[in-house]
């Protein structure tokens, strides 16, 4: 009784798979493979090249996790050495609510105040989709660093180093935690849509930085009620390439829920 | 050095939360009236309440965790009970890591084509709670395994020590132990269900009207948001009101988080 229900999460999750295998499949009887590699999305000329979504995607991931880096890196450093207990507390309650805010919320945000700045561009989606991400980074990164021993940073001032020297002692002690800490930031940049969307401007080309760019998960959002046939199962290969990349950049690094028994 | 950008980012990220809070406030107080939460959206949503969305949210949402903590607490409790270092828990542990990774777009295109149609049960509430318990099961699932892992083991050994059953242990002791824990992850399972929008939106639809049996399609505040930003010529304003409603809700549960941990937000 109780391992049948328990049995239902993780046979979705393989049903999921399975059924963006299949899908793709059978799109790619429809669709001719040397169509995918073409450098052109217009599902209304039988083009599916899959490639310029790819790039807009990787693309904008890698912006915003450089920004995530420079923000979240210096935040969480700053907290954990140099604030008082009172400025972590307020810093605290002002991640956990950034966090907490819905992708359609941060969106709106973006919309009125960094699109007017940048256009609907890759620059736009960038910032966003850092914004999305840099509350649990920096949250994750505290928690990392405030895993270091406190001799350690004792022993480090003692000695009379520099500043900068006492946060790369610490951050190399914490790297671990920071390179978790990015890795889930980057699987949930790759797969955020509804944020992305209202402010990248959805059209498939090579990524400019104040041009618009298509990723896989606007174009996913923005075609599938109106896609049938040939564009629908191309939309299943574009789900299936989102889950890949999120795959292997999770098995990359993955937090420890195996225990071994003591 | 490292202590001035340090300053200057956490003073940014203060004034955007700020900001954002302000802003939402300041807009949306220009579409929102007396009878704001108690109205149906008019106009396709440009005027009126959102009286008949709340509804479908809190329906929606609340059936969905509830299915999803069904499934997923026997699952975390068996995880935690039986796994071993084996190469089937180990393809378990990457299943599920797979699930929690899973975009919710991806979600929204499975329950769309699977629940909506081949099931036929078409553009309703029902797939829409169906398709958001998927997304949540994953979250759940690992919420729960960390709670109880993070209960004290000598509490397991004592009642060895004192003969009572695994069940007994499990049911009495553990999971009593672990509520808090619990508590706070189905928490944070409502919170990414009310902010979604992207699984919904091709299951439980558009419609804004009161939903009147689980077939009816029926739009959750997210939704509702998005659909204006995105289809509605000039919804933008009523957008503005509807999503500083949503964030107030956000901060509610963000809240109800944090006193659900009882030790703050570093507890684990």
């Amino acid at each position: 009784m109780l391992a049948s229900l328990a049995a239902v999460p993780p046979l979705m999750v393989v049903l999921l798979g399975m059924y963006l295998v299949v899908c793709s499949i059978s799109a790619l009887l429809q669709i001719p493979v040397a169509e995918l590699f073409a450098v052109q999305w217009q599902p209304s000329g039988d083009s599916y090249g899959v490639l310029l979504l790819l790039t807009g995607t990787v693309t904008v991931t890698l912006m915003a996790l450089v920004l995530t880096l420079l923000i979240g890196l210096s935040t969480s450093l700053y907290l954990t050495l140099y604030a008082r207990p009172k400025m972590l507390q307020v810093a605290n309650t002002a991640l956990g609510t950034l966090g907490s805010l819905p992708s359609v919320v941060i969106g709106l945000w973006a919309m009125t105040w960094v699109v007017p700045l940048f256009g609907n561009s890759l620059s736009s989606a960038a910032i966003t989709a850092a914004l999305m991400i840099v509350p649990t980074f920096t949250l994750l990164c505290i928690s990392a660093l405030k895993q270091v021993p406190a001799n350690l940073d004792e022993n480090v001032r003692a000695l009379g180093c520099s500043d900068r020297i006492r946060a790369l002692v610490i951050l190399q002690h914490a790297r671990q935690g920071v390179i978790r800490a990015l890795v889930l930031a980057a699987s949930r940049a790759l797969g955020e849509a509804v944020a992305i969307y209202l402010v990248a401007g959805n059209i498939a080309q090579w990524p400019e930085l104040f041009g618009p760019i298509a990723t896989l998960t606007t174009t996913l959002i923005g075609e599938l009620d109106v896609a049938t046939g040939a564009h629908r199962g191309a939309l299943h290969i574009l789900a299936l390439l989102i889950m890949l990349l999120i795959t292997l950049v999770s098995l990359f690094c993955r937090p420890k829920l195996i225990r071994k028994r003591t | 050095m490292i202590k001035t950008i340090g300053q200057i980012s956490v003073w940014l990220l203060i004034g955007l939360v700020v900001w954002m809070g302000v802003d939402m406030a300041v807009r949306g107080a220009s579409g929102f009236h007396f009878g704001y939460l108690f109205e149906a959206p008019a106009d396709m949503g440009r005027s009126g309440g959102i009286a008949t969305i709340l509804v479908s949210t809190a329906l929606i949402v609340t059936l969905a965790v509830v299915l999803a903590v069904l499934f997923s607490l026997p699952a975390a409790i068996i995880y935690t009970e039986f796994q071993r270092d084996t190469r089937f828990w180990r393809l378990m542990h990457i299943i599920l890591d797979i699930g929690v990774g899973a975009p919710r777009i991806v979600w929204g295109l499975f329950g769309g084509v699977l629940f909506v149609g081949y099931f036929n049960l078409g553009f309703s509430i029902l797939s829409g709670i169906i398709t958001l318990a998927c997304l949540l099961a994953p979250i759940l699932v690992t919420g729960f395994i960390v709670g109880l892992q993070a209960t004290d083991p000598a509490l397991r050994k004592q009642c060895v020590a004192l003969g009572l059953t695994r069940w007994s242990t499990l049911w009495n002791q553990v999971l009593p132990a672990a509520r808090p824990s619990l508590i706070a992850t189905a928490v944070l399972a409502t919170g990414r269900g009310c902010g979604d929008a992207a699984a919904l939106l091709f299951t439980a639809g558009v419609a804004t009207t009161l939903p009147t049996s689980l077939y009816d399609s029926g739009a959750t505040l997210a939704v509702f948001v998005f659909h204006l930003l995105t289809v509605i010529p000039g919804g933008q304003t009523a957008a503005y009101t509807a999503a500083a409603v949503l964030f107030v809700i956000m901060l509610a549960i963000q809240w109800m988080i944090t006193a659900a941990n009882g030790k703050g937000r570093f507890a684990h």
